[in-house]
């Protein structure tokens, strides 16, 4: 790992740049920059509010709650959290099999979550950087840009979403708050109406899943070199497998590859993660940066997300999403393919999984029965974890005598991934931004690499009034401010 | 209730109920849930979510008049109501699109003039995790409330919301 602008020497003579979008309350980012007279940036960060809030906030709750309430954590993955704190509290309940019918319904729960989030990602925030290029009039770089030139695409990803949405919908009874998980199992089964419903869009979703494949991949060889390069890092990768090796998001065993594509662990049950993995604190942000305990905190840290996962997995279990997979395997040759863009190619691979794994569990007559809950011998702990769409998600309680969460440990994706989204816009700084003047198109570069990640940077607060980004230059020393870039709610750029 | 040539009304609220006054979206929710049902009110359809997304288009039904309602962190109190224009907004890594981006969503992909939009907002004053509303956003929340019913209630709400818009800048030049 190259510290090199982690911590700069002599940081009072440098001039500092804020990324700032300000407008969330929590789960809000903001990037540091300190440059030098020359424009040589020499400290870069990316600080990352976290969720430590929101276990303590989970403190004193009974654990048949949690499910509920731990939606109310992100506006985008709930039904994530909800899952991996269902499984959590399965264990609770001394639940470690579900019935068939419930375990489908979950899955299915999963994908159309993944589906929606991923599709949301690439066509909504993603896209625009690679249709228009990542230093493109601002007016066009985005989702009404996208719709402007790309009609049929971009509706494509407006309806690959909105059904995703309808599969939670169905299961959960409502868009949002909804409740599909309870301890043990699911609190109804899918109707046969329901189901039919659902069925009659597969195949389209399916189609639509395949072009999304294509058009990643595509934008990404378009301009093969550049893209393979921007923010590109040689990193492990940790994810969930199947028991057979294949690729789930649902459940599974812990692996970790190192670099060269080499097992470094396999087969890990998750429930021993906190002597596999730690987390390092620094004093500049909130936010962890978790690392393999036995490789130390140098070499120790991965990445996990859509790359992790289809550089990880032996075979993905649907048929036109294996084709994909082999297409990017064999473009990365020996290794697992490491490029960060490449991340949108993996993450449209998922859909056209998610698309393919909804098809088939709508056709399983079991996605219909009625046996829905085991019971089991109440425990005083559970761990939950998921591979939700943005990587490995751990939710981990424990409950005391009084059926109240007595303490709560949440790591989310975005938290695995700090030390390699921190990497990654270093790597930006010195591939783009050194030397040139510092402008709202050479900054989008921080930002295009960030996106990769699909970092939760937003929650669920959305208050009107707040300006979603502020940039400023001031003098290390002194505070003085020395100038100042900000961008309106309206999209108007001031100086 | 429903009267004839009564104009549709499309009704967007979103926000965190675990996170202080972001709850007034969702406590407006159940109240205008709650008035609907009572009064078994056709023309209204009201759209619950965590926050605006693209596929909401989708929710915009002909001819109708959409009012998003969602809390304020600055502004007028009690509430402020304003019209939406459509507008190409930007975002920065968020997964949220404003009232106005949404519009322009509409009018790109539907190929067809936006239909008459308005947000409503209530004035919010603490978003912090975990906390309960303020004494001053329940407040605000009732008077949110009493406007609601004539709004839910009226024949023409887009003339109503407009009358609105007007007697707050008279009341803001007086």
């Amino acid at each position: 790992m190259d510290h090199s602008l982690d911590t700069a020497e002599n940081s009072e003579n440098l001039k500092r740049f804020v990324i700032e979008p300000v407008s969330r309350v929590e789960g809000h980012g903001k990037v540091t920059l300190l440059v030098d007279d020359n424009n040589q940036v020499q400290q870069c960060r990316l600080h990352i509010a976290e969720f430590r809030g929101f276990e303590r906030f989970i403190q004193g709750r009974p654990y048949w709650e949690i499910p509920i309430l731990v939606q109310r954590l992100c506006g985008i993955c709930p039904v994530s959290h909800h899952i991996a704190a269902g499984k959590a509290i399965d264990m609770i309940s001394g639940v470690t099999e579900l019935t068939e019918s419930a375990y489908k319904l979950r899955l299915l729960l999963h994908y159309g979550q993944t589906l929606q989030s991923h599709a949301l990602h690439f066509f909504h925030l993603s896209s625009p950087d690679f249709l228009f290029g990542f230093e493109s009039d601002l007016t066009n770089r985005n989702i009404v840009g996208v719709i402007q030139k790309h009609p049929e695409l971009a509706l494509q990803g407006v309806k690959l979403r909105k059904y995703g949405q309808e599969v939670i919908r169905v299961i959960c009874g409502k868009r949002i708050h909804g409740t599909g998980c309870i301890p043990g199992g699911m609190n109804k089964p899918l109707s046969r109406e329901d189901k039919h419903y659902l069925l009659g869009d597969t195949e389209q979703m399916v189609a639509w899943a395949e072009c999304a494949v294509k058009t990643a991949r595509d934008c990404y060889l378009a301009n093969e070199p550049f893209h393979k390069n921007f923010a590109g890092l040689r990193s492990n990768y940790l994810s969930l497998v199947g028991n057979n090796g294949e690729l789930d998001l649902y459940h599974g065993k812990l692996r970790l590859k190192d670099a060269n594509g080499n097992l470094l662990f396999d087969k890990k049950d998750y429930c021993d993660y906190q002597n596999l993995i730690q987390e390092e604190v620094k004093s500049w942000t909130y936010m962890k940066f978790p690392f393999i305990k036995t490789m130390g905190k140098e070499s120790g840290w991965y990445r996990t997300g859509p790359l992790a996962r289809v550089n990880n997995c032996d075979y993905i279990p649907t048929p036109l999403a294996e084709i994909a997979r082999q297409e990017f395997v064999a473009y990365g040759g020996k290794e697992p393919v490491h490029s960060t863009l490449a991340y949108h190619w993996a993450r449209m691979i998922e859909v056209l999984f998610s698309a393919e794994k909804i098809k088939q569990l709508l056709h399983d007559p079991m996605i219909t029965g009625t046996d829905l809950i085991v019971q089991g011998k109440r425990q005083s702990e559970g761990i939950g974890v998921v591979e939700a769409p943005r990587g490995t998600l751990f939710h981990h309680y424990q409950v005391g005598e009084d059926d109240l969460i007595t303490k709560a440990n949440l790591i989310v994706a975005t938290t695995h991934n700090n030390t390699a989204l921190n990497e990654s816009i270093r790597m930006v700084c010195s591939q783009q931004i050194n030397g040139r003047e510092i402008s709202e198109k050479v900054l989008n570069n921080i930002e295009v690499a960030i996106r990769a990640y699909d970092p939760c940077l937003s929650c669920a607060t959305h208050a009107i009034g707040r300006m979603p980004l502020k940039v400023e230059m001031r003098h290390q020393q002194s505070g003085e401010l020395i100038n100042r870039l900000s961008k309106d709610i309206d999209g108007t750029l001031h100086r | 209730m429903d009267k004839i040539g009564q104009q549709t009304l499309n009704l967007f609220t979103w926000g965190n109920p675990s996170r202080g006054d972001d709850a007034i979206g969702p406590a407006l929710h159940q109240f205008i849930k709650q008035f609907i049902t009572r009064f078994a009110l056709q023309h209204i359809q009201l759209i619950e979510d965590f926050q605006l997304q693209p596929e909401h288009v989708c929710d915009i039904t002909d001819n109708a008049c959409v009012v998003f309602i969602d809390a304020r962190y600055q502004g007028e109190s009690p509430f402020q109501i304003e019209a939406v224009s459509a507008n190409n907004e930007l975002g920065y890594t968020t997964h949220a699109l404003s009232p106005a981006a949404l519009m322009a969503i509409y009018a790109q992909t539907q190929n067809k003039p936006c239909p008459p939009a308005f947000l409503f907002s209530v004035r919010g004053y603490s978003f912090e995790l975990g906390a309960p509303l303020s004494k001053q956003a329940q407040v605000n929340i009732t008077l949110a409330t009493q406007f609601l019913k004539e709004l839910l209630s009226c024949q023409n709400p887009r003339q109503l919301l407009q009358q609105a818009i007007l007697s707050a800048k008279d009341k803001e030049n007086a």
